[in-house]
């Protein structure tokens, strides 16, 4: 027995019960998903085959799985910053809006004017625009102590009116009768890698280069282990010299970047006009892939990936068999219960039980 | 840091087999899952419909939106009378209803309706690709190139909301009508003009209030627009979108004085039969039944739907409960009636004015 | 004043109760649990699921004050389950108050379809009795007051009574040492202040006064349940009580323009104002509570512990 809970502790220090803690709850959320299917009488494989069809199992849905998964990695590389470093950002939804905002802005304003340089400098603005966004709650926290977590949560409502009166307002297509913009010109599309499938290489390339990219940040350099040292003891961050005021101020501004780079992506990429439409959740899915994927940008990305075929595949099986659609989201809610759970359950027990075999 | 790249792949491999168990177990033999993938890009051979006629319809927001119940019921009642299979799927954002429509065709649909607006240049995109199968395309855009296999349709009721406010007027004690209507745009605009001028030419006194709720569904919003309304001693109020008449039954209950309510889309006249007059209907089953029909004699054509009250499109169905109890006199109800016959013999033409009603009625103020 | 104006005030006034109802009831429950040290962000989830079952209880029973109590009891029930994830298993607050509420909003769709079915009658399914306005006799004819104060919806009562309640209570003893469990769990928990059992004690509360917020929304105010019929109420309630400084009275008062601007963004309209766009009125609580915490931030000092994980160090 002592020897098991020293192997368990050994392999603590390397990540492997937290990741068990995200397998098992997607293990769960799984029994879950078959048990509901069991519950709406549908076949079970045949519903599982769908939810594979409607997330990989087409040229068109891998297309829309990985454009999906994009989007929710690049929210959720930026929250494993901030979240590494104890900054509790849960304002991705409002970064990623106010990103998404400026691409429009700056795509039809300026669109007939720059040609190539257009893409590269939307996706530039929205960059700043949702750092700044997130650097009004981040200089909040740090100038006068105020909770980001309630900060963050009111930026997003206000990022949200923002939108709506930007396309019932200035923003609108005068003959149309929804609220929303103009078609951004056609030069800002990304370039699309199979033409009729909206996957772009744009959107690719991010997702794979970004997560090796952050992965060296957080591993390699300074920066990511004053980070990291931050996130577990703001004294200890003091005491090693670090500066906690700045870096709490980087960690939130970069995961406010790259949310407003997502913005970014869903406009140029996916809608192609802005719309209230574009307001899907994604911030607080954003939360639950970084839990879930353990705070690794490579957990994150086979998170992002699972959790956009899960979305697009049950949403398939939803129109198909006649589920009411809903399904995805109250995975995407057991999943973050289960995941903290398990890690906190794991950790009590590790603590519990190194106390009684103590080394 | 090795170890712990290689724990991850080595859980990455034991998820993906894990996953490509579960499916190919599951998966019946003789059916190769990747045969599907060449119907997506080729589906130009004309397929054989197998069993009834399949429809499906797209919708943007939950289904009891009235805009969407109105098509949602045509369809229910299309498939007990007229034997077709019916699926819909509902709260699809504009981004994804390309994926959901590309399943849809997989799925074997051959109609399929994206009812929202916002679909419309998807529409266009898709029905070009696939030009055996038919849209109806709820609502968009008309001088846009659209594809011969698609039918846009969108709810011209005028007819009967004009109708609707020549009840208003000539029932208004107050000489105050009330709109409450969701956003400035073309399609409601014109109903919202429709309304007032029928309450214009039954009661030249009359004068019109209009709240923007701006929202398409946003029940809290139109009960509290609607009590602003009851308090400024409007007594007519047309619900252009839902949640007034929670605001009008909950008047009477606790005053006793009614404030009479005018449903749109859908028949609300049951939601509170104390205060809802009538309520102008957007009749879709005779165009879905026009649809089918002629789908399966192989003779409809793509094309923009115009159609009117004489088709049958849209209705204004009285509150028969009112009527008996003598609330509202019997003289309203042949005054209304005439000018019915007169709308559906095109004797009185109700024109589409799309500008904003503010600038029409409110001027002055 | 001219006699136009009169009635357009008195129903101001009147709406702007109405309007403030459900969102004070979330607001002081949320204000004593977050004196705790305790950051409700399930709120939203408590009243989606609460208004959902008192919705369904009333359709089955056709008894509003049954459906009413027992969708107030599911809130309980949540909020215990909250409870146990951030106490006993000590998961953050923020995460585990957000999944619940991201849980909440897709569970109550999901079951309000497999409830009433696909095929809907024309109208969605309606409960036939609800809680409705009760004048209160004599009192209610006096002008202008009677029509504002006494010809309220029956819960719009209970609004003075519960300030009253937890005005009290922030005052006496117990305040104190829930104030004092806020700022220092440990120091509390040395003190011989139970940590555990005031926050479930509080917790409680909450879970009770915020399903009543839920349920006064189908049962009372609705007839029916539509999805996300709570539309953010949750998340503003949270901001009612920054903005009102850890107060009751100020969370009170600020709850009230809420109602007021509420009410008023239509009669703006109607009067013909169409220059201000209504999303900068909606928006209006979350711009001010930021904008006073800039201005005012040193003085409306959260309980230090707010959101923090405490675990008792045996």
């Amino acid at each position: 027995m002592k020897v098991f809970f020293k192997i368990i502790k050994w392999r603590e220090k390397l990540g492997v019960l937290n990741v068990l803690a995200s397998i098992l709850a997607v293990g769960i959320g799984m029994a879950i998903l078959v048990l509901s299917l069991y519950m709406c009488q549908i076949n079970i494989s045949l519903g599982l085959q769908t939810i594979y069809a409607g997330s990989l199992g087409r040229y068109n849905s891998i297309s829309e799985t990985l454009l999906r998964a994009t989007i929710l990695a690049l929210i959720s590389y930026g929250l494993i910053i901030s979240f590494t470093a104890g900054v509790w950002n849960i304002g991705a939804e409002g970064q990623y809006i106010m990103g998404a905002i400026a691409s429009t802005i700056v795509c039809l304003t300026l669109g007939n004017i720059l040609g190539y340089f257009l893409i590269p400098l939307a996706m530039i603005i929205s960059v700043i625009i949702g750092a700044a966004w997130a650097l009004i709650p981040g200089l909040l926290l740090v100038k006068l102590n105020i909770n980001e977590v309630l900060t963050t949560l009111m930026m997003n409502y206000i990022a949200q009116y923002i939108l709506s009166w930007l396309v019932t307002g200035p923003l609108q297509d005068k003959t149309s009768m929804f609220p929303e913009s103009p078609y951004i010109p056609k030069q800002a599309f990304l370039p699309r890698i199979i033409p009729i499938y909206r996957l772009n290489y744009v959107s690719l390339i991010l997702l794979i280069l970004l997560a090796p990219l952050i992965h060296i940040v957080l591993g390699k350099t300074w920066f990511g282990l004053s980070l990291k040292i931050l996130g577990s003891s703001k004294r200890t961050a003091r005491y090693a010299g670090i500066n906690v005021n700045r870096t709490i101020i980087i960690s939130i501004v970069i995961s406010g970047a790259l949310a407003g780079l997502a913005g970014a992506l869903e406009i140029m990429g996916v809608q192609y006009k802005l719309r209230p439409g574009i307001v899907q959740g994604y911030g607080y899915t954003g939360i639950v892939i970084t839990l879930v994927g353990n705070l690794h940008p490579y957990g994150a990305l086979l998170a992002s990936v699972l959790m956009a075929s899960l979305i697009n595949g049950i949403s398939e099986t939803c129109q198909l068999f006649q589920i009411p659609i809903g399904l995805a989201q109250i995975l995407q809610g057991i999943f973050l219960i289960t995941v903290i759970s398990l890690r906190f359950l794991f950790r009590f027990l590790i603590e519990k039980y190194s106390k009684v075999y103590g080394e | 840091m090795v170890a712990k790249i290689t724990y991850y792949l080595a859980i990455m491999l034991i998820i993906g087999v894990i996953i490509g168990l579960v499916i190919g177990i599951n998966i019946p033999r003789g059916v190769a899952p990747t045969e599907t993938i060449t119907v997506t890009v080729t589906t130009t051979v004309p397929q054989p419909t197998v069993g009834p006629l399949s429809i499906a319809v797209i919708y943007v927001t939950p289904i009891e939106e009235p805009w969407n119940k109105a098509l949602h019921m045509a369809m229910m009642w299309a498939q007990e009378n007229l034997g077709i299979k019916y699926t819909y799927v509902e709260k699809i954002s504009e981004a994804d209803v390309d994926r959901v429509i590309r399943s849809y065709v997989d799925a074997g649909y051959r109609i399929i309706f994206p009812h929202s607006w916002g679909y419309w240049s998807t529409t266009i995109r898709v029905a070009s690709e696939f030009p055996n199968i038919l849209f109806c395309q709820g609502s968009g855009p008309t001088d846009q190139p659209w594809p011969n296999n698609v039918v846009l349709y969108d709810y011209y009721i005028q007819d009967a909301a004009y109708l609707a406010g020549y009840v208003a007027g000539l029932i208004t004690q107050t000489n105050k009508v009330g709109v409450i209507t969701a956003f400035p745009v073309a399609d409601v605009n014109n109903l919202v003009n429709a309304f007032i001028k029928g309450a214009k030419d039954a009661n030249p006194k009359v004068t019109p209030y209009i709240i923007y709720i701006e929202s398409w569904f946003d029940p809290t919003k139109a009960k509290a627009a609607a009590l602003s309304l009851i308090a400024e001693g409007v007594d007519v109020i047309y619900s252009e979108r839902f949640g007034v008449e929670y605001a009008a039954d909950e008047h009477y209950k606790s005053t006793g004085k009614r404030v009479y309510v005018v449903g749109n889309i859908v028949n609300q006249n049951e939601a509170a039969p104390d205060v809802v007059i009538g309520s102008v209907v957007w009749d879709l089953r005779p165009f879905v039944s026009y649809i089918i029909t002629n789908y399966m004699a192989g003779t409809l054509k793509g094309g923009i739907i115009n159609w009117t009250m004489k088709e049958g499109w849209s209705r204004f169905v009285w509150n028969f409960k009112l009527l008996e109890k003598g609330v509202i006199p019997p003289e309203v109800f042949t005054k209304v009636s005439i000018i019915e016959q007169k709308l559906i013999t095109g004797e009185i033409k109700v024109e589409q004015v799309w500008e904003d009603p503010r600038k029409i009625w409110l001027t002055g103020t | 004043m001219s006699k136009m104006e009169i009635p357009f005030l008195v129903y101001l006034f009147k709406d702007a109760i109405w309007l403030m109802t459900p969102l004070f009831f979330a607001a002081i429950s949320e204000m004593l649990v977050e004196k705790s040290g305790v950051l409700n962000l399930s709120l939203e989830g408590i009243m989606l699921i609460s208004a959902f079952t008192a919705f369904a209880i009333t359709l089955q029973f056709q008894n509003p004050y049954l459906g009413f109590l027992i969708g107030s009891l599911s809130g309980i029930l949540i909020n215990i389950f909250f409870y146990v994830l951030f106490q006993l298993i000590g998961i953050s607050q923020t995460l585990a108050g957000l999944s619940l509420t991201i849980f909440a909003s897709g569970l109550t769709f999901f079951l309000f379809r497999m409830m009433i079915g696909y095929a809907i009658s024309p109208t969605p399914p309606l409960l036939k009795n609800t809680i409705g306005e009760l004048a209160i006799p004599y009192l209610s004819d006096l002008p202008f007051i009677g029509i504002i104060f006494f010809r309220q919806n029956l819960f719009a009562y209970l609004l003075i009574p519960l300030l009253f309640f937890f005005y009290i209570i922030d005052n006496s003893q117990i305040g104190l040492k829930i104030k004092t469990i806020g700022e220092e769990p440990a120091m509390a928990d040395s003190l011989g202040i139970d940590v555990y059992k005031y926050r479930l004690i509080l917790i409680i509360i909450q879970g009770f006064l915020c399903g009543a917020a839920g349920s006064i929304l189908t049962t009372s105010i609705y007839n029916t349940f539509l999805d996300n019929i709570t539309a953010g109420l949750g998340f503003i309630a949270i901001t009612m009580v920054i903005l009102g400084g850890w107060n009751p009275i100020k969370t009170f008062i600020s709850c009230f323009l809420f109602g007021f601007i509420y009410a008023l963004q239509f009669r703006i309209q109607m009067l013909g104002f169409t220059w201000l766009p209504y999303q900068f009125t909606l928006s209006l609580p979350y711009v001010a509570t930021i904008i006073f915490l800039v201005l005012f931030g040193r003085r409306y000092k959260p309980p230090s512990s707010l959101g923090k994980t405490y675990k008792r160090i045996k």
